[in-house]
């Protein structure tokens, strides 16, 4: 099969396309750890209790930040159906926020990978504080370094990380051949409208995609399906979570400003590039120039039966 | 307290922060210029212009993605506003 060419939508995708796999990932992991490395207890006072760096789901915009962010651990839950025993590998685990609470909730196996090592301590420290420690592992790697086996695992997250990753086929060439049969793909994450709305090049672009967060490559929805099912998987379920991260954003926002002398004390200048890049996020997702989605794929059939989930009224 | 800062000083104050955030010195940042085709003031200066304000007035800001979008032309519109959101929030944080 001959290489997708996926559009290179700002400047710093252009300069990413010319490095090499092994420089990108070398830029990759230097520059995205570098948010992530902030010390924990900054994110504790800005996000939800189990620090999930990625958007809640909002039935009204009234509801709070952790009524939102249980609803989608929920939800990701019901959509994997993780069995006893089966493998589930986490990339870009963040705190361990998702991978903690599917330990919690059922008896796989875990595997988490981040680019930060202050993430992978407090992940592996809640995992034992949580008592699910003998069945979560936490390493410190790129998802291209560790270069999984195949049909090693049940189940591959990327829950607001597959963003930071530019090879994108790559990765899911290699998470189409590390799912065994009945395994599934989950990524919530943003994209970009497949037609050009709102300017990508602009100074507010870069702050967020670059100076805020490293390295980000957004792609339209219908590249990463397409890219999904070139890697040998049957789409199931894709959800739009965009005004939901509206709300996520403003609560985190709204977080900042409260704890704004206590992330200055930690971190002089911080909570100016959070609010920056999480204020551009939030006008973005409310004009929809950038769109969020969770997805779910499966290899060959599918564990679960999406035709029976619920949606509201007689359509039901 | 910020709630009660009459408009001259928070003008003064507005005029500091905008050459700050646009690193020029305060004499070009009159309150009659005009803040996009004067001053050049984009979405992210104008996002962490108002931050800077946030900072120092302790009080939220609404979200703007421009000026325009608040019906705010000059430095001194944004004074104004400024007062008015003070007023109103009498100087909560959020």
């Amino acid at each position: 099969m001959t290489a997708l060419n996926l559009e290179l939508r700002h400047p710093d995708e252009r300069v990413a396309a010319q490095r090499t796999p092994e420089e990108q990932r070398a830029h990759e992991a230097r520059e995205v750890a570098q948010h992530y490395e902030h010390n924990p207890e900054i994110f504790s006072l800005v996000l939800d209790k189990r620090l999930a760096y990625s958007t809640g789901v909002f039935l009204s915009p009234d509801e709070d930040l952790e009524t939102a962010q249980a609803r989608k651990f929920a939800r990701v839950a019901a959509k994997l159906n993780i069995q006893p025993g089966e493998k589930v590998l986490d990339v870009g685990c963040g705190w361990g926020s998702l991978l903690l609470y599917l330990a919690q909730h059922t008896e796989g196996q875990f595997h988490g990978i981040t680019l930060s090592s202050k993430q992978r301590e407090v992940a592996l420290q809640r995992a034992r504080d949580w008592g699910v420690a003998e069945r979560v592992r936490v390493d410190l790697t790129h998802v291209e370094q560790l270069n999984p086996a195949p049909e090693s695992y049940d189940v591959v997250l990327f829950s607001g990380s597959i963003v930071h990753m530019h090879n994108r086929e790559v990765i899911h060439q290699l998470v189409g051949r590390t799912l065994k049969p009945g395994g599934r793909l989950f990524i919530s994450d943003c994209y970009f409208p497949a037609e050009m709305r709102g300017d990508r090049d602009s100074s507010a672009t870069r702050y967020i995609f670059v100076t805020a967060l490293g390295y980000c490559r957004l792609l339209s929805l219908s590249e990463e399906l397409n890219l999904i099912e070139r890697a040998g998987l049957d789409l199931l379920h894709v959800e739009d979570l965009t005004s939901s991260y509206v709300h996520t954003l403003g609560h985190w926002i709204d977080n900042v400003r409260r704890n704004r002398e206590r992330i200055e004390a930690m971190a002089p200048g911080f909570s100016k590039v959070l609010q920056g890049y999480m204020t551009v996020a939030k006008l973005s997702f409310a004009k929809r120039t950038a769109l969020e989605y969770m997805i779910l794929a499966t290899k060959g059939a599918p564990k679960v039966h999406v035709a029976g989930w619920p949606i509201p009224g007689n359509a039901r | 307290m910020a709630a009660n800062m009459p408009l001259e000083e928070i003008g003064r104050e507005v005029r500091n922060i905008i050459a700050d955030a646009l690193k020029r010195p305060v004499e070009q940042v009159p309150l009659t210029a005009s803040l996009e085709s004067g001053l050049g003031i984009d979405s992210l200066a104008m996002i962490e212009i108002n931050i800077a304000l946030e900072e120092r007035f302790r009080f939220a800001m609404p979200d703007m993605a421009s000026p325009a979008e608040a019906n705010l032309k000059t430095v001194e519109d944004l004074s104004r506003f400024v007062a008015q959101q003070l007023a109103h929030q009498k100087g909560r944080l959020v």
